[in-house]
């Protein structure tokens, strides 16, 4: 069934999709494969909490008094959101080290913490994660700025510095605004990994490319692999749904319980 | 409290202007508080009584002039050259801790209940223990009468209770002097007397307040002294007996007809 749809002709070389080999590929997938798979998830996860922090931090910038800051987050919001993702990763995988006089700022292996890591994956997490943080600071900024002015006042009138009053009283309600959008950022880290393949990061993709050049099984490998990203995608839909119905469930049990008083 | 007005003065509001823009709202304000004296700012809409009780806790810088509370000048510092240098954000912080502010629209925190509202202050300004602060408002909560509402979000109360536990959350943090910005006009008519009971109560226990009210019986009853403000000077003060019987100024007598 599968393969008289799939198939076609063209002139006299002819294609047959084989459909065992897409089998293979999506259910029982090589080590290789898995491996990409959980590269693909770990710097999705650490690229977003790198921008979430970052973002945190360009969003104060954004709304300070100090017009400097301001402007700082002007620039760094113009270049970030101006400029392709993947410009931004190989300009600093080939560029930052090149700026820095040849130093070898991501060599194939280095030493993190408790683990070996691939410069190239280092790379390209600090370019993802200073990428998302400018879009993470407009979410943000528009978070903070949904809460009531009265919020911060009330907060300063019984004694609390503006540092203190915005991590106790707005950032607290701030976060139930940010966390849809910031569902949907993740939704997007996780495809924008697939570019960590240019700089031969073993991740999901990469892995797919090279069972595709030693195959040439293209049709297969890139419709398996789009299973992987729909698989991935699909699943974190469905936190995401939870994280929100927790989010409205609290408050309809708080209206359940204003009935019943 | 008649009395008190002789104890030297407590809060003393000396020149004080502020301009938004070009827009003059206060200009030139003068007026001192004793210890334990009730003050009532009047004054129609627009006459800056808002703009001029948020330099009381400067939350509002003004423009000019200073404000000095137990001595101390809010906001900023004499320099070596007699020139005033701005405090920075955490001694400003400091200075308001003695001092209470009830807004108009209560400005409750509402992803905190109430017991948590009064608390948030003492544990996270003071760094008071935990069950210390927990008893200190749970004390305060059954003050303004509602110690059953300590687990209820603010969403499930009342205008006239978030009002009450809004003033709870100001005395658990022991202030010297609170200041209350139309405390009952965004309220339903029904809910006013609840919350003016407790600031009845308040003033006869001695606290300093200042309060910006239409309320004119209950500012009658429980005020010493009357400010009248119009167009951001003070026109009118004295006694509320004087102020709303015999107002001399034009302007007092045109308001007080409209809203008596
Ligand atoms: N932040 C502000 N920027 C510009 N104008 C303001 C601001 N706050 C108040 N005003 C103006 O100052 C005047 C006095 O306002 P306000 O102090 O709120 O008066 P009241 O509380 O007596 O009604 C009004 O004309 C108002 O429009
Ligand atoms: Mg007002």
């Amino acid at each position: 069934m599968l393969n008289s749809i799939l198939a076609y002709f063209d002139g006299d070389v002819s294609f047959v999709f084989d459909t065992s080999f897409f089998l293979r590929f999506v259910f029982s997938p090589s080590p290789a494969l898995l491996k990409g798979l959980g590269l693909t998830v770990a710097a999705a996860i650490i690229s977003q909490v790198l921008g979430v922090i970052l973002g945190c931090l360009l969003a104060l910038a954004g709304l300070s008094r100090f017009g400097l800051l301001r402007g700082c987050n002007q620039s760094y919001l113009f270049f970030f959101r101006g400029t392709p993702v993947l410009v931004q990763l190989v300009l600093i995988y080939y560029g930052l080290p090149y700026l820095l006089g040849g130093a070898d700022l991501f060599p194939p292996r280095v030493f993190i913490g408790p683990l070996w890591v691939q410069g190239a994956l280092v790379a390209g997490i600090v370019t993802f994660g200073l990428h998302e943080a400018a879009y993470m600071s407009e979410i943000i900024r528009a978070g903070i700025q949904s809460i009531d002015e009265g919020q911060s006042e009330a907060a300063q009138a019984l004694g609390m510095t503006p540092a203190l009053a915005m991590r106790r009283i707005i950032l607290p309600q701030a976060a139930r605004v940010i966390v849809p959008p910031l569902g949907n950022q993740f939704n997007q880290m996780l495809k924008t990994t697939s570019l960590l393949s240019v700089i031969a990061v073993p991740e999901l993709f990469r892995v797919a490319e090279e069972v595709q050049s030693a195959t040439y099984k293209s049709f297969e490998v890139y419709l398996g692999v789009s299973v992987y990203y729909l698989a991935l995608t699909g699943a974190w839909t469905i936190v995401q749904m939870l994280i929100e119905r927790s989010l409205s469930g609290s408050r309809r049990a708080v209206t359940a319980k204003t009935r019943a008083a | 409290m008649k009395s008190a007005a002789r104890q030297p003065a407590f809060v003393e509001c000396d020149s004080v202007e502020v301009h938004f823009g070009a827009l003059p709202v206060i200009q030139g304000v003068s007026f001192s508080v004793s210890r334990g004296e009730v003050v009532a700012i009047i004054g129609p809409s627009g006459s800056g009584k808002t703009t001029l009780i948020r330099c009381l806790n400067h939350l509002l810088a003004p423009s000019a002039g200073t404000v000095r509370i137990a001595g101390e000048t809010l906001g900023v510092r004499v320099g070596a050259n007699g020139r005033l240098i701005k405090l920075p954000a955490r001694k400003v912080a400091a200075q308001r801790r003695s001092i209470g502010f009830v807004f108009q629209r209560f400005n409750l925190f509402p992803h905190l209940t109430t017991l948590q509202n009064v608390m948030e202050a003492p544990v996270h300004v003071l760094g008071r223990p935990k069950t210390d602060a927990r008893a200190v408002a749970e004390k305060h909560l059954a003050r303004v009468g509602l110690a059953d509402k300590a687990d209820a979000y603010p969403r499930q109360l009342s205008g006239g209770q978030q009002q009450r536990v809004a003033i709870a959350r100001a005395l658990a943090m022991d202030p010297e002097l609170i200041l209350f910005d139309e405390p009952t006009s965004a309220l339903d008519p029904e809910m006013v007397g609840e919350v003016l009971a407790v600031m009845r109560d308040l003033a006869a226990q001695g606290m300093t307040m200042l309060i910006v009210s239409h309320e004119m019986g209950f500012v009658r009853e429980v005020a010493d002294r009357v400010i009248m403000l119009d167009a951001g000077r003070i026109v009118e003060q004295g006694p509320p007996a004087e102020v709303f019987d015999r107002p001399k100024n034009p302007r007092t007598q045109a308001f007080l007809s409209k809203i008596l």
